[in-house]
């Protein structure tokens, strides 16, 4: 069954000063081991990383005609940084790798099941 | 920055304008020395409480004004002490003994715990701040208030060691094992007459002697039992089956103690090729009275099988399982029940078991393993 690990953490440098570059290539250098880990096991499904939310537009029609804005959702300290989608077993095995996920040292991992995917052109149930 | 910045912030700014202090434990001690005297002086120290002499000119004496640190041969220990206090959290601790014991800058410390340097130097100025601000048993050189935290010492100094997070490319983190040593053998060295203290010593040395010996070729995972002895480094196990010694002179075995006396135990019979079992499980009945965990519960039931055989050891991990909850997600509950049942030739529950271990493992190097055991329906 699909869960997704949902990753959420300060944006570069607004808690304190911003990652050096060795830091940032350490950083990526777990990510990678965690990426390979994943896939050796059999459950990787996708990974994003998001870049930050200076970066965001928002789409809504939520009032009737379409309204584009650019900025997040709503703007917060702790901002959705990545989502890494997994199929296992059960909650305990996606627990198993939200733990070792490398991020959680400086954000906090939100492990939810998916309710339905749509795989290969059509909705899945778990 | 105010001129009423505390008394922390003046020793991080001069920390970061002039570097790493060359007597880090002395850096530390002043900034917690120079917050106590300031509470004393300050005007809600003065209000809250009544001057006492007989206190106020005894606690005088304690800290005098112009201590050197380094004349007082323990305090390093106080300083250890002060690190283990229970109002810093558990996973910093190992951290700040680093850096204020051993003198590690932060980025040491990150590489060697593969964190983000970054956030090190987050949990250490916390961790700073917070010792500043409250003086977290600076200053108390009373011995027996030291040697009652003594446990909360060893336990930060196991947890820098007991950090699981294997690479799956790179090698198995060995930066922290040359810290826990010297750690480990610092405590026991300042509290010769603390069992526990060369209980965790010897359980150090001799995880570490076997370290090199754990992976094989291209990082396979190789068992203890499956591993050469010839491999293991010969000084550790010195050192560790010393500090052993030293525990049965101290008279007092605590659960680093009992889990050191397990690792020798294991190691004698790899070495000879016939392990005394019977003695494995009175080491793991004294630490499951002493000391529960449930990876002590299922390790206990390991031997178990060893010693009276699969059927027994399948029912007292059962028994465990209904006992508790957490059982259903721990990995090495399902490796071993996996092999009790492939050894009861209960062959497809023995799959299942098999199946539910490898969905709960997450080091490659170990998933490899588990994958090529020879199975009894193989």
């Amino acid at each position: 069954m699909r869960y997704s690990l949902i990753f959420h953490a300060s944006e570069p440098g607004a808690d304190g000063p911003a990652p050096s570059q060795d830091d940032i290539e350490e950083m990526m250098r777990l990510m990678d081991d965690y990426g390979q880990a994943l896939a050796s096991a059999g459950v990787f499904v996708a990974w994003e990383m998001l870049a930050d939310q200076a970066s965001t537009t928002t789409v809504t029609r939520r009032g009737g005609s379409v309204v584009i804005e650019d900025g997040p959702f709503a703007a917060t300290k702790e901002a959705l940084a990545g989502v890494v989608v997994i199929d296992v077993s059960d909650r305990d095995a996606a627990l198993a790798w939200a733990e070792r996920f490398p991020g959680t040292s400086y954000g906090t991992i939100e492990v939810r099941p998916a309710a339905t995917s749509f795989v290969d052109g059509a909705w899945t149930r778990p | 920055m105010t001129d009423r910045a505390d008394p922390v912030d003046r020793g991080l700014r001069a920390w970061r304008e002039s570097g790493v202090p060359r007597n880090p434990e002395g850096w530390l001690y002043r900034v917690a020395l120079n917050a106590r005297r300031d509470v004393w002086k300050s005007a809600a120290a003065r209000t809250s409480v009544a001057f006492d002499p007989e206190v106020h000119d005894e606690a005088g004496h304690e800290i005098p004004a112009e201590a050197d640190p380094e004349a007082l041969p323990d305090r390093r220990l106080e300083l250890l002490t002060a690190c283990a206090h229970p109002d810093i959290d558990p996973g910093v601790r190992p951290l700040l003994m680093l850096s204020a014991v051993m003198g590690l800058t932060g980025r040491q410390i990150a590489s060697a715990m593969t964190l983000p340097a970054a956030t090190v130097a987050a949990r250490l100025t916390r961790a700073k701040k917070r010792i500043a601000a409250t003086g977290l048993g600076f200053g108390s050189p009373d011995r027996l208030e030291l040697e009652a935290r003594l446990p909360d010492v060893c336990e930060a100094i196991y947890g820098a060691f007991a950090i699981d997070w294997v690479h799956s490319t790179s090698q198995p983190r060995e930066g922290m094992i040359g810290e826990a040593i010297f750690l480990s053998g610092l405590l026991a060295r300042l509290c010769p007459g603390d069992g526990e203290s060369h209980g965790l010593a010897a359980l150090v040395h001799l995880s570490a002697a076997r370290f090199p010996a754990r992976r094989g070729e291209g990082g396979a995972f190789v068992p203890l039992a499956e591993q050469d002895p010839e491999a293991w480094n010969t000084s550790l196990v010195t050192a560790g089956e010393h500090h052993l010694r030293e525990v049965h002179r101290c008279g007092h075995v605590g659960r680093f103690g009992l889990e050191a006396g397990i690792q020798i135990l294991h190691m004698t019979g790899v070495r000879r090729g016939e392990t005394d079992w019977p003695m494995l499980l009175r080491l793991h009945d004294d630490l499951d009275r002493i000391a529960p965990s449930l990876g002590g519960s299922v390790a206990r039931a390991a031997v178990l099988a060893e010693a009276d055989g699969p059927a027994v050891a399948l029912a007292a991990l059962e028994a465990l399982d209904s006992d508790d909850r957490r059982l259903t997600g721990f990995q090495p509950a399902w490796v071993l029940r996996a092999h009790l049942l492939t050894q009861l030739d209960r062959r497809d529950e023995a799959t299942a078991a098999h199946r539910r271990a490898l969905e709960l493992t997450t080091d490659p190097a170990e998933r490899d393993y588990l994958t090529r055991l020879p199975r009894s329906s193989a």
